[in-house]
């Protein structure tokens, strides 16, 4: 079993350091993206304020100070210090993205793995039922379950596990059933050896490794989502004090005009996340499959 | 003499759009035990289904008729098929592609030691070891090889780890289906001798099924030639491929490559019939040179010549 464990992170990181061999966009996100988790670990600790930065200290005499050095973000509406307020939420934003991005892709490899080696009118019927699953908008979810369970983070995590690992489940699905015709998976099936061990030796560890990638390079469209829900409802956040980067955006809205900063700030630092993760991801995905290598020409 | 394998009037098929198409149609065959018995032909006349059937890997999907009997149990009869305790421990088979048939996640010795646990239960993980290692030395690999994974093998460990891996049951009767056609010609004669070898030494009945004459030749004692489905002409190895009777074995023998010979290669005009639609009457006829009337309305049977059967009207009296 250790055994298996380690030939999956060899593969893994071969994978990885042939793509660092090869391409710049794949350095330079790699660090960027190394940066961003040292931030979120560290920003705690090294935040200037960090009584402001949790929203604890509230002073409106400081409110819609412009970037200087005692702020080098400046100060929101209720004269928090911005970059204190962003190290906090750094974390806040990254912590549930890999919650829900390795949730699914455990649930999605489990049940695409074993519908494939369900008898024919169960396997249908599930497929069908991950394509309905595919359908659900994940941010009407979040805002149902959020009334349901009564607005916490778990219910944006939930949410998003559930409108996320139908995603993984097809892909796991499709592999799994391309492995199903070959001998290694075929002969211990019809020599008796049981089903749920085919799955856990044969089938989810040759699954593995690509699904891992296409999770790590979904990872930037899940913090995207989970700001985008807390942008629009601020649920999972129990009050405006906590940091949050969607909320922060949201709330920075209306003080567009006359303090451009407490907008500017938090949206950059989200979008060179969702930037990073992405360019992160496509590389290794170009890499791993080298179909897709050139893809960028089909669009002219 | 003890019958492996028998076989009566059997078909085989498969489901189409338009109805079933027979790909093996009135087979009666009989396999003494011990002996290799090597079944030739073109690609798509049906060997490969009737290696499956004995092997009992038959797909879900596919349709039987008749029956066949594999070391005394009754394995298909007409459409039934009950294959519980013969397969994978009495009949096992040896994959075409040694690459799909190991699992790239997992050492060979693993793979083995599963493999024997699965069919000798009451060993303990020592005795389970040295059983691995024993078939590891069987098919010629090293220890090491225990500790490897199939991507570090080379094609020949490959099919030598699929065969020791075939043989973990200690089955009587192998279906090896094309097991050198993936290998350079060097690997294709040592392991078609360390299957003669195995074949020997462990008393087993093997089903050779092939397309290359050499190694029909130097593996197996009987030879049965299959086109479209059924057998045209069967019999000992030596006698067959020296001197064939049946214009389709002529034919074929004439077409492959022989060492230090001065006569052209000739190809066999025309395609083998797909199955589901084999001509009316012999199924030689639109490639036969010497057709003549009554093949074209009445397929001939199986008949007996000195020590070999044939189907073929030129040989009937």
């Amino acid at each position: 079993m250790i055994r298996s464990i380690y030939v999956v992170v060899h593969d893994i990181l071969s994978i990885l350091s042939r793509t660092w061999r090869k391409r710049y966009s794949f350095r330079i996100a790699s660090v960027a993206m190394t940066f961003v988790f040292l931030l979120a670990i560290l920003g705690p600790h090294i935040a200037p304020y960090p009584r402001q930065g949790l929203g604890l200290d509230v002073d409106r005499s400081r409110a819609l100070l412009p970037p200087s050095p005692e702020h080098l973000l400046g100060t929101d509406s209720f004269g928090r210090d911005l970059l204190s307020r962003i190290l906090f939420a750094l974390s806040r934003a990254l912590y549930p993205s890999i919650v829900v991005a390795f949730v699914s892709l455990l649930l999605g490899i489990a049940i695409g793995s074993t519908a494939t080696l369900l008898p024919k009118p169960i396997e249908i019927s599930l497929s069908y039922l991950i394509e309905l699953l595919l359908a659900l908008p994940s941010v009407l979810l979040a805002a149902l379950l959020a009334i349901l369970m009564g607005g916490t983070l778990t219910s944006i995590v939930v949410a998003l596990i559930v409108t996320w690992f139908p995603w993984y489940a097809r892909i796991a699905y499709i592999q799994a059933r391309n492995l199903k015709e070959l001998d290694f998976v075929k002969l211990p099936l019809y020599y008796g050896l049981s089903k749920g061990y085919v799955i856990i030796k044969h089938i989810a560890p040759n699954i593995l490794a690509p699904m891992l990638i296409e999770a790590l390079s979904d990872m930037g469209s899940v913090v995207l989502e989970i700001s985008t829900i807390t942008f629009l409802f601020g649920i999972g956040i129990t009050s405006i004090e906590e940091p949050d980067l969607g909320m922060m955006i949201a709330y920075s809205l209306r003080d567009l005009a006359r303090a451009p900063w407490t907008f500017l700030a938090p949206s950059i630092v989200l979008a060179t996340i969702a930037i990073v993760f992405t360019v992160f991801g496509e590389a290794i995905y170009e890499e791993h499959h080298p179909v897709l290598k050139k893809r960028w020409w089909l669009w002219f | 003499m003890v019958l492996a394998v028998k076989s009566s009037k059997l078909y085989i098929g498969y489901e189409l759009d338009e109805g079933i198409a027979w790909v093996v149609e009135d087979l009666n065959m009989s396999i003494e035990s011990n002996i290799t018995y090597c079944l030739i032909g073109e690609s798509g006349c049906g060997k490969s289904t009737i290696g499956n059937a004995i092997a009992g890997l038959l797909p879900p999907y596919a349709y039987t008729h008749g029956k066949l009997i594999v070391m005394d149990k009754n394995v298909i009869d007409e459409g039934v098929r009950r294959f519980n305790g013969i397969r994978g421990k009495i009949v096992v088979k040896i994959p075409q592609d040694p690459a799909s048939a190991l699992n790239p996640y997992m050492t060979i010795g693993d793979q083995l030691d599963i493999a024997v646990k699965n069919y000798f239960r009451n060993l303990s993980d020592r005795e389970v070891k040295a059983k691995t290692l024993e078939l590891l030395s069987e098919v010629m690999l090293d220890r090491e090889v225990y500790d490897m994974y199939p991507h570090q093998l080379s094609g020949g460990m490959k099919q030598r780890a699929a065969i020791a891996l075939a043989l973990a049951p200690e089955p009587k009767i192998i279906v090896a289906d094309e097991p050198t056609s993936s290998l350079d010609a060097y690997l294709k004669h040592a392991i078609a001798s360390l299957l003669k070898k195995l074949q020997r030494e462990w008393e087993l009945t093997m089903i050779f099924i092939t397309h290359e004459i050499p190694i029909a030749q130097y593996v197996c004692n009987r030879v049965a030639v299959i086109y479209a489905g059924r057998i045209v002409e069967e019999g000992s190895a030596s006698d067959v491929l020296q001197n064939p009777r049946h214009p389709y074995v002529e034919l074929l023998l004439k077409a492959y490559p022989k060492r230090l010979a001065r006569e052209r290669l000739t190809d066999i005009p025309g395609m083998p019939p797909p199955p589901g639609r084999y001509p009316q009457g012999c199924k030689f006829v639109p490639r036969c040179p010497y057709v003549f009337n009554r093949c074209r309305i009445e397929e001939p049977p199986l008949i007996a010549l000195g020590n070999r059967l044939i189907r073929c009207w030129r040989y009937y009296e």
